[in-house]
């Protein structure tokens, strides 16, 4: 360093110390680098200090000109190293973060582009189940349950299907080798939780019956030999044929969305009268026509009806001071049309490439 | 029911198209199945005559066809073989539009043009061939060439409806009966009485006689002869009909007798009368082991009963003076006394049989006929004199047999219809309606119900007409006038619930369970509640079979004892499509045999003696099971599902034994640990108590325990135990020799009661203050033998450190030769805290003490280390 004796020397080093860590901050290329000159900066022994202790030896009137050159310098360096400083910081960050880098397609998809293992999946029947039951719960109705093996007498008699009744033809069931012949069976509908309701509980009843059901169809396409069923029961005062009209139609909007509605017409069953089927416009086309519905706009989906008298009598309800009715319709099947399966036995087969793509909405 | 269009219009003038008239139908409750168009689309189908056949360059499955079509000569491209030259042949000429709707154009086909179609029968919806051309003739038989198909054929345009009817509605198995409710719909008068008919003979030289024997079986039976009768074949009308209403016509005198059937709905039976004994038709009860060879040629054994169908009565059988059986009444007549040729004297049977009794000999010997299915609903017993009125004017009117007897009827005179009183207010309750008496009777005047006013109020009475045994409570004629108004016009109205929509506690629990599993990476899946016979053994899993009486077939005949079976068959069935690394879960029922149940099923207190019925049904329990089968899965998987399972509802009182451990209490049918320093657990398997289920839980036979151990790994599986010693599930690994077939790793196994863990986890828990001074923290490990049970330790420090222990858990398992033989290290964290004070080393190193001293005594344990 050259020797300091004046004014001039000092402003002259001074100057020729700016310029020097000048070129030094604007040739760093690594916060490494730049923190190597950053002592002969801001170090306690830097040149810089030197100069201002320097200051006390200048003649009064020249300390402040002087005094201001070197602060100059001094904060210009400063600044230009901060800069500096946080450049090659962020680019070092940026390059680390790059380093960084993962390839989130490497990431093992599982099978079938499914996170198998992580998450599993509820069978497209109970999701229908559970948004069925969601929807009726928002309609004021409770869920009841009940056994899946039955009696002749909950299954068919107090339902006004006595034995031998022609009706009967209706149901093939599959009875158990148990007790007396055909006295115990696998229950063909989900009814008698409706009887054992009855029975239990005192009007008013608002009450949807969940479960799975049996009968002795030969599978096919359409047709499970075990599926499940959802049956509703109303029993209050005054219920009417249109209060069951009505409430058919709130629940198909409810469910299925607001374009698409029920209709009744007529239909036999034992334990209902008058009884109806009830069909809603196909969801597929909205009621417009299409393949699914053979181009008539409607789906049927169950049957319907005021409760019988003699159920009411059966189970020990007043049917002159009470009156109600009844519905019911397959989970199975409405999962068939709502994923449009062409073959329903897909939904016992388990295979876990179905249910991993199965999106219930 | 198949409707012809121009037969139902004889009972009704209607002039609807044929698609508003199916929308009547359905809105009736007669759902139309399917709409056949007879003759549509043949215009423009002419006969043609083959000139010529060429072969075409360049192709073997067409060929090049020059025919006469009447206007000229003209080339075709067709690609039948069936056919020779002078043929006739259907042509559809260019601009004919087919049944089905396709249109014919002129077109060219390798260079040969083609103007128009020769058509197969089933192109033409005339028939069911379409191997080749229809053939009309070969020119000797008078087709003239030209002439339209529809005329050369003699089709005449009809449209069939095909019906769904109800199975309590006889009177709609027949067109009069399809038309009264047609008309009633559509306000039109009902022609019935007008059909003509032929009426009763004087002359009695041809008497017949009728008996009925058995009046529960028959009600009414009649007879009526006919003579100088001529067998030929029907005219076309009556053939073209049977044929369209799908039945086959056989000669004149059988066709009245179905023709009659079809049109009113009453079965009827015509005997060669030179062929009875007496001239007589009896009804009678059939004799066990009888038989009788009926028009089907199949030998029939009557008056036996069969498994499982109630022998109230027997079979009704008809038979001639001698008492040979000559016919199953209602069903089918035999070969003996069948109409052929040689006929010439007709004896005509009509009755009314029993609609049970008929419905159980139909079922018994496995035979339905259209005869049948009609007795079976219950035809009307007023309609005999009419059935054999106008089969003796079809066959009679035109001189094909001459009427020699009166109808002979034995048994009721007359039927007195049914009176039921109707009150409109009642209607109106049931309707939602606002009908008043004076809208409400002439709808059902035009269904055939005669009303007979009251002075005094609205209401009034209602005469059931003998042909609607359907109707027969005040209920059933609301049903009818709701039919009649039509569904669609009865305005819809709300009801709203008075009560909150929730789901039950369990219910919710159930709810949580699944998103436990699904939230553990488990498939929700669903099995067959029906296994095969021996499979669940094959598992490991023994106990008393409950049997289908009749399965579909036998590998689902057994219902299930376990899900176990279920999960390991998925399981297998998607290893074998190389998905086999999962998870997988089942919520379900499970079912036990009433010999693998101690004792009689009880009823719970206070339960209705309407239940008692219950105690013959089989207990059945509600579980989830799932099974562990992901890369690195074991039995830790499962008790770790268990722990988050358990921890879903905050449950903490519930220990794992081993299974291999568990020793069976014979008295109360579970097990209890001798290696265990617990005191005595007299536990007994859990079956909770759904609210559905009238039952007290039962106890299940000691045997059988191992309904829930079984399939499982004895060394690698435990009972989930609560602190009352129930039994509610197993949580382990199964068998690998399960699944050793299809998979070499460990598959975890978790199965628990569902109502077993409601009532551990239902009741809300209480808040407890946390303590505002800091935890202390301390670690045990104690050397002990390998048959001590982790579980059981812990359990012991817990009590051990009394209230100030806030968790106790294991954190090491250790094994070394070091040890000693036989030995494991065990180590311990207890956390604890104090709810009043800072807990000192000092308070710490007393709790120690304490521990070790009673650990060590209790288990025989010593400090690692000491």
């Amino acid at each position: 360093m050259v020797e300091i004796n004046s004014y001039d020397d000092l402003v002259a080093a001074a100057n020729e110390a700016a310029q020097r860590f000048a070129a030094k901050i604007d040739s760093a290329i690594s916060v490494n680098e730049l923190m190597e000159i950053e002592p002969g900066i801001k170090g306690k022994k830097s040149a810089f200090v030197e100069f201002r202790k320097f200051l006390g030896r200048l003649e009064p009137d020249e300390r402040p000109s002087a005094g201001a050159i070197v602060q100059e310098i001094v904060s210009n360096l400063n600044q230009a190293f901060d800069t500096k400083f946080q450049a090659l910081k962020e680019i070092e960050r940026k390059i680390s973060l790059q380093e960084d880098r993962l390839d989130l397609t490497e990431v093992i998809a599982g099978l079938a582009g499914s996170p198998v293992g992580m998450r599993g999946k509820l069978h497209p029947v109970t999701q229908a189940r559970e948004k069925l039951e969601d929807t009726f719960l928002g309609m004021g109705f409770s869920v009841e349950e009940g056994p899946e093996i039955e009696t002749d007498w909950f299954n068919f008699e107090a339902l006004n299907i006595p034995p031998s009744h022609p009706a009967r033809g209706m149901w093939d069931t599959f009875y158990l080798d148990i007790g007396e012949p055909e006295t115990i069976l696998l229950r063909t509908h989900t009814s008698p939780v409706q009887v054992r309701v009855m029975m239990t509980q005192k009007p008013p009843i608002y009450s949807v019956m969940p479960g799975r059901c049996f009968r002795r169809d030969t599978p096919d396409a359409r047709h499970l030999a075990v599926f499940h069923q959802i049956e509703g029961l109303v029993i209050d005062k005054g219920i009417t044929f249109a209060s069951l009209a009505g409430t058919i139609d709130r629940f198909t909007t409810a469910y299925f969305g607001p374009n698409i509605h029920a209709r009744l017409r007529p239909a036999y069953f034992p334990f209902t009268e008058p009884s109806a089927e009830f069909e809603i416009n196909c969801t597929i086309c909205e009621g417009h026509g299409c393949r699914t519905c053979s181009n008539t706009g409607w789906i049927e989906l169950g049957g319907c009806g005021m409760v019988d008298p003699n159920v009411f009598l059966a189970v020990g309800i007043d049917p002159e001071e009470w009156s109600g009715f009844a519905f019911g319709f397959g989970i199975d099947r409405l999962v068939q049309m709502r994923y449009s399966l062409p073959d329903i036995r897909v939904l016992i087969e388990n295979d876990l490439r179905h249910s991993m793509s199965s999106r219930y909405n | 029911m198949r409707v012809p269009l121009t037969w139902l219009q004889e009972f009704t003038p209607l002039s609807l198209e044929y698609e508003e008239l199916g929308v009547v139908f359905d809105s009736l409750g007669l759902v139309v199945a399917s709409i056949t168009r007879v003759g549509e689309g043949l215009d423009g189908v002419v006969v043609s005559k083959v000139l010529e056949i060429e072969p075409i360059k360049g192709a073997d499955k067409i060929r090049k066809v020059t025919v006469d079509t009447g206007l000229g000569i003209t080339e075709i491209v067709c690609g039948a073989n069936n056919f020779a030259v002078g043929d006739f042949v259907p042509m559809a000429t260019v601009g004919a539009v087919l049944p089905g709707g396709f249109e014919i154009k002129a077109r060219k086909m390798k260079g040969v043009a083609s103007n128009g179609m020769l058509c197969s029968s089933t192109e033409l919806g005339l028939g069911e061939d379409s191997s080749g051309l229809m053939i009309l003739g070969s020119g000797s038989n008078g087709l003239e060439i030209g002439l339209p198909i529809k005329e050369a054929l003699g089709i005449v345009n009809e449209c069939v409806f095909d019906l769904e009817t109800e199975g309590n509605r006889p009177d709609a198995l027949s067109i009069a009966g399809v038309a009264r409710d047609v008309a009633a719909k559509l306000k039109l008068p009902f022609l019935l009485d007008s059909l003509p008919r032929l009426s009763s003979s004087n002359d009695s030289t041809f008497m017949p006689s009728v008996v009925i024997e058995s009046p529960e079986l028959c009600s009414r039976f009649s007879a009526q002869v006919l003579t100088d009768v001529k067998v030929e074949a029907s005219d076309a009308r009556i053939s073209r009909r049977l044929i369209q209403c799908g039945m086959r016509p056989i000669n004149s005198l059988v066709d009245a007798s179905n023709y009659v059937m079809l049109e009113i709905g009453q079965p009827t039976h015509p005997y060669d009368f030179d062929l009875l004994n007496a001239k007589t038709l009896k009804v009678r009860s059939a004799w066990v082991g009888e038989t009788l060879e009926t028009l089907d040629g199949v030998t029939r054994v009557l008056g036996e009963s069969v498994k499982g169908v109630t022998d109230e009565t027997g079979d009704a059988v008809i038979c001639d003076g001698s008492d040979k059986v000559i016919g199953i009444a209602g069903i089918m007549g035999g070969a003996s006394s069948e109409i052929s040729d040689s006929t010439t004297t007709v004896v005509l049977e009509a009755a009314y049989f029993d609609p049970m009794a008929i419905a159980r000999t139909s079922r018994r010997i496995g035979l339905r006929s259209e005869a049948s299915q009609r007795f079976e609903r219950g035809v009307d017993p007023m309609a005999l004199e009419l059935a054999q009125e106008r089969y003796a004017y079809l066959i009679g009117a035109k001189g094909s047999a001459r009427l020699a007897s009166p109808v002979v009827i034995a048994g009721q005179k007359k039927v007195e219809p049914k009176k039921i009183r109707v009150r409109p207010n009642r209607v109106n309750t049931i309707l939602g309606t606002n009908l008043s008496s004076s809208e409400i009777t002439p709808i059902l005047n035009s269904l055939g119900f005669e009303t007979l006013g009251t002075d005094t109020t609205e209401d009034f009475e209602v005469s059931i007409p003998t042909f609607r045994p359907d109707a027969e409570r005040e209920i059933d004629v609301i049903e009818e006038i709701a039919r009649i108004i039509g569904y669609q016009e009865i305005s819809p109205t709300q009801v709203y619930s008075p009560k909150v929509g929730r789901l039950s506690a369990f219910q919710e629990m159930v709810r949580k369970i699944r998103q436990v599993f699904v939230g553990l990476g488990s498939n929700e899946i669903w099995t067959n509640t029906l296994v095969a016979p021996n499979e669940q053994e094959s598992f490991g899993v023994i106990g008393e079979n409950i049997s289908a009486s009749r399965p579909l077939t036998k590998d689902e005949s057994v219902l299930r004892r376990t899900l176990l079976l279920g999960l390991v068959n998925t399981y297998r069935k998607n290893a074998l499509n190389n998905l086999g690394e999962a998870r997988f879960f089942e919520i379900g029922h499970i079912f036990f045999h009433p010999k693998d149940v101690l004792g009689d099923l009880k009823l719970n207190d206070g339960q209705s003696e309407q239940f008692e019925i219950e105690k013959l049904r089989p207990y059945e329990s509600e579980r989830v099971s799932s099974i562990f089968a992901l890369a690195g899965d074991d039995a830790k998987s499962a008790v770790e599902a268990l722990y988050a399972l358990l921890a879903e509802f905050s449950i903490s009182e519930v220990k794992i034994v081993p299974i291999d451990k568990a020793t069976v209490d014979q008295e109360h049918g579970y097990n209890r640990s001798t290696n265990l320093s617990l005191t005595e657990i007299s536990s007994q398997l859990y079956f909770g108590g759904p609210t559905w289920h009238p039952m007290e839980p039962p106890q299940i036979n000691s045997t059988v325990a191992n309904i829930f151990s079984g399939g499982l790994h004895p060394a690698r599986s435990g009972f989930i135990v609560t602190e009352k010693n129930e039994v509610i599930g197993v949580v382990g690994e199964i068998d690998p020799e399960i699944t050793a077939d299809f998979s070499k790793g460990r598959v975890g196994y978790l199965d628990i009661d569902l109502n077993g863990l409601f009532a551990l986890g239902s009741s809300p828990s209480r808040y407890q203050s946390i303590s505002r001074f800091p935890i202390a923290e301390t670690d045990l490990a104690f050397v002990v033998d390998e048959s001590v049970a982790s579980e059981d330790i812990r359990k012991a420090i817990v009590d051990l450190t009394g209230e100030i222990a806030k968790r106790i858990y294991l954190f090491d398992v250790y094994r070394d030769a070091s040890l000693g033989s036989g030995k494991k290290s065990l180590a311990y964290r207890l956390i604890l805290s104090d709810p009043f004070k800072t807990l000192t080393d000092e308070d710490v190193a007393v709790i120690r003490d304490t521990v070790i001293k009673g650990v060590g005594e209790m288990f025989k344990a010593s400090l690692r280390g000491v």
